[in-house]
């Protein structure tokens, strides 16, 4: 709780206009699309930052890390609030620190490729920027939330998105990072440079560390030139299974800037999502589609993109191949970055997804695995009686499974964990992951045990201590499970 | 106590997954520019409504704050055209209006709105009969087609009603206007003082059944979705046999069966208005009407060059009046209204062209008072200018 003495001494720090303990902003802030829906089912499930802040530079930062240690409140950072896996819900209360002011860029620089800024900027903003700086340049991790997020939480989440295959995740362009740690210790991890094998790799622990190490305050990122052309082909398959037999010849002809799988309810919630758009263009129904995205010389693309097209002929499961570029393409992209959001233009004709709740699952398994996950997950999802859509980022093996589950009462909430879990340990049983990009937060922190094991959970809380020993930033999240939500989704975890 | 149906309201908030894709900045008129707090994002206002009807006992109905939020939505659905799920926020919000009234926790400039529409049919509380100088058209008892001008064609810009029927008489069409029109209460619905609208409306809607016409034909868009989409969801009127239209439509279709027109006409524009002209989607006419090509077309086939806003059609962003804004956050609607004249300077023009009485009020009064130096143009005002040159 905060009381009276400790937000006045807050408001000396952070000034009246940029501190809120407003019950209607608290409610706002500590929410995500799942707790939401949780706590319409569940009477007594209420989860409520004390107070929300909003700094404007590092000293700030460190103000605030120091107080919470002295008077024992929790912080919760917070970038755009994109995040699907409860990464900023306040599970203990405290503070939540909204990065969103401090959104600076601080340096562009050209000789030696990299940009210097806050963690508020947005990647849409600090990208903007780099394509108009000489001849242009970008950082290509591009998550789906690319127009939303803000840098601090693509370090914070090591987010990334369509462009896996061939430019790698958010970690792969972070140089340096100023952070405060949990013990209130203002710190630089990395150098100017990308090729350093000096010591333990600090910078890459806390990138992905989901703000429980410490909290970013400045953030060096390198960046490549800006490719010449894109060129999208899509693939049209009768099979997802088909699709995915494609995908592999792909991989193995070249290496795409995006291979994509949309199954055909995915395709129509994109269409959905594009027929709003002017000029209209749709994509052809089909039961899957592979988008394979090529970038780089202009010459260069449309070669590849004919051999993709003469290889996709050559399939008797695919069917007149298309290319989409210039607006085309960049809807076609718009699309495929809301796909998931989309599902929801759809309700009520398809599978009541919207008005039941998608449990979204984002497993990463080897390649040749996928098949198999898929067709085991259709028969978990017909055995259940409920409707399925799959997904994703293919070419790096890393699908969304969709269940839509009706959740109109507890008993629905405790359906959703048995199915969860019964797909988690399937990925596992793959060689798979738990998540490959939407991250831990609360609600995949349960299943971690279940991939890295009890020793491994053991070792990383033992980091989490020596970088935050009093457990004031994101508690909750990653390493424990939160005991405040552990009456609902302990059963999550359970057989 | 107001009944909100749990279920409807629950499928719409959950289709909301914060993604985060809600409008910004210039995309929605009420968003808080300047801190940029959570709660006046689309998913905001969402959550807000959310914990009014889920957690009655946290107050949020009777807070400052969720008035604040709720009451400066002008209701434009641009965030129910950008939201990638298509959540319908402005329904969402209506409901949480809805509530607040019930709590008695509304601006008061609203009360006298609703006072208004009450005593003298017109949010305006102007006592003078509608229409007089239209007896004729009053009586005109053998017209089939139905001309609804709206309060503020017949109290604030009275030439778009005196232009659109002179139109009608060029165009050799036979019309009337009611008997009992009074204000179509959308102003009502969109601050959520739903409770009196059945009351209201009553002996206009009698009229209307007692003998329904072929066509009703709106220049107000916002008038239009309350005959076509309020009067439908609030009392269940359908309008079964009758045909609605925007004047724009009407014209179109008009002007589509006049043939060989791109001969006929001649781009006259140039003496006409005070250099090129801008095309303004209002929100009602682009977002719930979906009526963006039509008037294209009309300007297309005559001839007529006009500049786009940098967002247009569906995306068109909003003047910022609606939904009672101006009249209670008269700061927060000349922002938008504002932002948009800015746009006109930077691709240097003074004429803008739209087709809502509420925008084009809104855009001409804001422009004054902040010495911007332009025309608004009604677009059935150019239509008529444009025969009347050819007469």
């Amino acid at each position: 709780m905060i009381n009276y003495s400790l937000k006045s001494k807050i408001i000396s720090i952070f000034g009246e206009k940029y501190v809120t303990d407003d019950p209607v902003e608290l409610y706002c802030y500590s929410h995500d699309s799942f707790s939401r829906a949780l706590s319409w089912v569940k009477k007594d499930y209420e989860l409520k930052a004390d107070m929300v802040i909003k700094p404007q530079n590092a000293d700030q930062v460190k103000q605030i890390v120091d107080l919470a240690n002295q008077e024992h409140f929790k912080i919760v950072p917070r970038g755009a609030g994109t995040s699907f896996g409860g990464q900023f819900l306040p599970v203990e209360g405290g503070v939540i620190i909204d990065f969103t002011r401090m959104n600076k860029i601080l340096e562009i620089n050209t000789e030696d490729n990299y940009a210097v800024v806050e963690p508020g900027v947005l990647y849409k903003n600090l990208g903007k920027k780099l394509r108009n700086t000489d001849n242009g340049y970008w950082i290509p991790c591009n998550p789906g939330s690319a127009e939303v997020c803000t840098i601090g939480g693509m370090i914070a989440n090591d987010a990334s998105g369509e462009s896996v295959i061939k430019y790698g995740t958010t970690k792969d362009y972070v140089l340096n990072l100023k952070a405060v740690l949990g013990t209130g210790q203002a710190i630089q991890f990395g150098r100017l440079v990308k090729k350093s094998v000096s010591g333990l790799d600090l910078l890459n622990l806390f990138v992905g560390s989901e703000g429980t190490l410490g909290l970013m305050t400045e953030a060096t990122l390198k960046f490549l030139a800006l490719p010449e052309s894109f060129k999208t082909v899509i693939g049209f398959f009768d099979s997802i299974e088909a699709a995915v037999l494609t995908a592999k010849e792909i991989k193995d002809t070249l290496t795409p800037m995006s291979l994509e799988l949309l199954d055909r309810i995915t395709i129509m919630g994109m269409n959905a999502y594009l027929s709003r758009l002017t000029p209209r263009i749709t994509i052809r129904m089909a039961e899957a589609a592979l988008l394979i995205r090529l970038d780089g010389e202009s010459e260069v693309t449309s070669t590849y993109a004919n051999k993709i097209i003469e290889l996709l002929t050559q399939s008797d499961s695919s069917s007149n191949p298309e290319i989409f570029e210039g607006i085309k393409h960049e809807y076609l992209w718009k699309a495929r970055d809301g796909a998931g959001p989309s599902l929801g233009r759809l309700t009520p004709s398809v599978q009541n997804v919207g008005t039941y709740l998608p449990a979204s699952l984002d497993f990463s398994v080897p390649f040749s695995k996928i098949n198999e996950l898929m067709n085991k997950y259709a028969e978990i999802m017909t055995k259940n009686k409920l409707g399925s859509i799959r997904y994703g980022h293919l070419g790096d093996g890393n699908v969304h499974l969709i269940c839509t589950v009706p959740i109109t009462s507890e008993e629905d909430v405790q359906k959703l964990g048995s199915i969860q879990t019964e797909l988690v340990k399937l990925a596992i049983s793959l060689g798979g992951s738990v998540t490959a990009e939407h991250g831990c937060g609360v609600w995949k922190a349960p299943y971690l045990p279940l991939e890295h094991g009890e020793d491994a959970i053991n070792i990383m809380g033992k980091i989490k201590a020596i970088f935050d020993p009093n457990n004031v930033l994101n508690p909750g999240k990653i390493y424990s499970f939160p005991n405040k939500v552990s009456n609902i989704l302990g059963k999550l975890g359970d057989d | 106590m107001i009944e909100v149906n749990e279920e409807e309201i629950m499928g719409i908030v959950w289709k909301c997954s914060l993604c985060g894709f809600c409008p910004q900045d210039n995309e929605c008129p009420a968003f808080d520019d300047d801190v940029r707090w959570e709660s006046s994002y689309a998913r905001g206002k969402v959550g807000i409504v959310h914990g009014m009807i889920k957690n009655p006992h946290l107050g949020f109905q009777n807070s400052e704050l969720t008035q604040q939020r709720l009451f400066s939505c002008t209701g434009c659905g641009h965030c129910h055209y950008i939201c990638p799920s298509g959540v319908n926020v402005p329904e969402i919000v209506n409901t949480g209006k809805k509530i607040l009234v019930d709590a008695n926790n509304f601006p008061k400039p609203h009360e006298e709105i609703v006072e208004n529409i009450k005593k003298f049919g017109n949010p305006f509380g102007e006592s003078a009969p509608r229409a007089q100088e239209w007896e004729d058209l009053r009586n005109n008892v053998e017209a089939e087609t139905i001309y609804f001008p709206g309060c503020m064609a017949i109290y604030r810009t009275p030439e778009i009603a005196l232009n659109s029927i002179d139109l009608f008489k060029i165009l050799g069409d036979k019309i009337k206007v009611l008997q009992h029109e009074t204000c179509c209460s959308g102003i009502l619905y969109r601050t959520g003082h739903t409770s009196s609208l059945g009351e209201i409306l009553k002996p206009m809607l009698d009229e209307l059944h007692k003998k329904p016409p072929k066509q009703i034909i709106f220049t107000c868009p916002g008038c239009l979705t309350s005959f076509r989409n309020i009067f439908k969801s609030e009392l269940g009127e359908k309008f079964k046999g009758t045909e609605l239209l925007h004047f724009i439509q009407y014209l179109l279709e008009r002007i589509s069966k006049m043939g060989n027109l791109e001969q006929k006409v001649e781009t006259l524009l140039n003496t006409e208005v005070n250099g090129p002209i801008i095309w303004h989607d209002p929100c009602h006419l682009a977002r719930d009407l979906e009526i963006y090509s039509e008037p294209r077309t009309i300007l297309n086939t005559l001839k007529i060059p006009y500049m786009e806003f940098k967002q247009n059609r569906q995306d068109s962003n909003c003047c910022g009046s609606g939904s009672g804004v101006r009249a209670a956050f008269p700061e927060l609607a000349e922002r938008s209204t504002v932002k948009k004249l800015e746009e006109m300077k930077e691709v240097g023009t003074k004429t803008l062209l739209t087709a809502c009485p509420f925008c084009e009020y809104q855009f001409l009064t804001v422009a004054n008072k902040y010495n911007y130096e332009i025309e608004v143009l009604d677009f059935n005002s150019l239509m008529r200018k444009l025969v009347k040159s050819r007469e």
